[in-house]
């Protein structure tokens, strides 16, 4: 079976899951600076993800003031994985 | 080649391109190091006060644990666990390993009776974690900018 996901594929969503990779969790700021792009395309495609089960978002108070942290959900990390293992599979073949 | 071939190698390549932005992003100073070097000697040199107050140490100890993990995310905007999957968990598990016997030798040779020998156990601790921490460091941003990006 494929492990192509559609949820993942658009090149936004592949890189924030990457980057939920390699962290526990992150600052939605963070997250947007690496990726670079602006806060609404940030938020609309954390809601894609979260829909789908694959991150999670919490408020946390730092600092005095609320902030939002994104974590890759189990479920994610499986999704990616086999999404990446296509993806090379594509480009190796 | 292929559409479906070089759209695959352009989504890796950008992929990596994000992933080596977070490395570029990390930034654990000599301070870090030390103070999960400390934190983890603590544990140890704990070993050396009456049951009372080692608790209390211990209560802490634990505290810090916390601490270090709130200079993490404000420092970088993210938290990494040493726990997480991956390349560093082999790490991890040898750091366990390295420091489990110096923490065992603290509580079965050392205790309060011997404050001197739990001291010097604490200070080996410390300096073992603070290099272990580099290691894992240097696998972690291996990792970020390798192949096993999962």
């Amino acid at each position: 079976m494929s492990g192509f996901d559609p949820v993942i594929h658009p090149p936004a969503r592949l890189q924030i899951m990457g980057v939920l990779g390699g962290v526990s969790d992150i600052a939605f700021e963070k997250l947007r600076e690496i990726v670079g792009v602006s806060d609404s395309v940030l938020s609309k495609h954390l809601s894609a993800l979260a829909q789908a089960g694959y991150v999670v978002t919490r408020k946390t108070p730092l600092d005095g003031r609320q902030r939002t942290w994104v974590e890759r959900t189990a479920k994610g990390r499986k999704a990616f994985e086999q999404h990446l293992a296509e993806l090379r599979r594509l480009a190796g073949g | 080649m292929t559409d479906e071939k070089a759209d695959a190698r352009d989504a890796l390549a950008a992929l990596q391109q994000t992933r080596n932005s977070l490395a570029a992003s990390y930034d654990y100073p000599f301070a870090r190091h030390l103070a999960f070097g400390l934190l983890m000697g603590s544990f140890v040199a704990a070993q050396a006060l009456p049951t009372g107050l080692r608790m209390g140490a211990l209560g802490l100890a634990l505290a810090g644990i916390f601490l270090i993990q709130r200079w993490d995310r404000r420092r970088t905007g993210s938290f990494i666990n040493g726990y997480r999957p991956g390349a560093t968990r082999k790490v991890t598990a040898l750091l366990l390993l390295a420091v489990l016997p110096i923490l065992v030798a603290a509580v079965v040779f050392g205790g309060p009776e011997r404050p001197t020998l739990v001291l010097a156990l604490a200070g080996l601790a410390t300096l073992v974690c603070i290099a272990f921490s580099y290691w894992w460091q240097a696998v972690y941003l291996r990792e970020l900018g390798g192949e096993d990006a999962s």
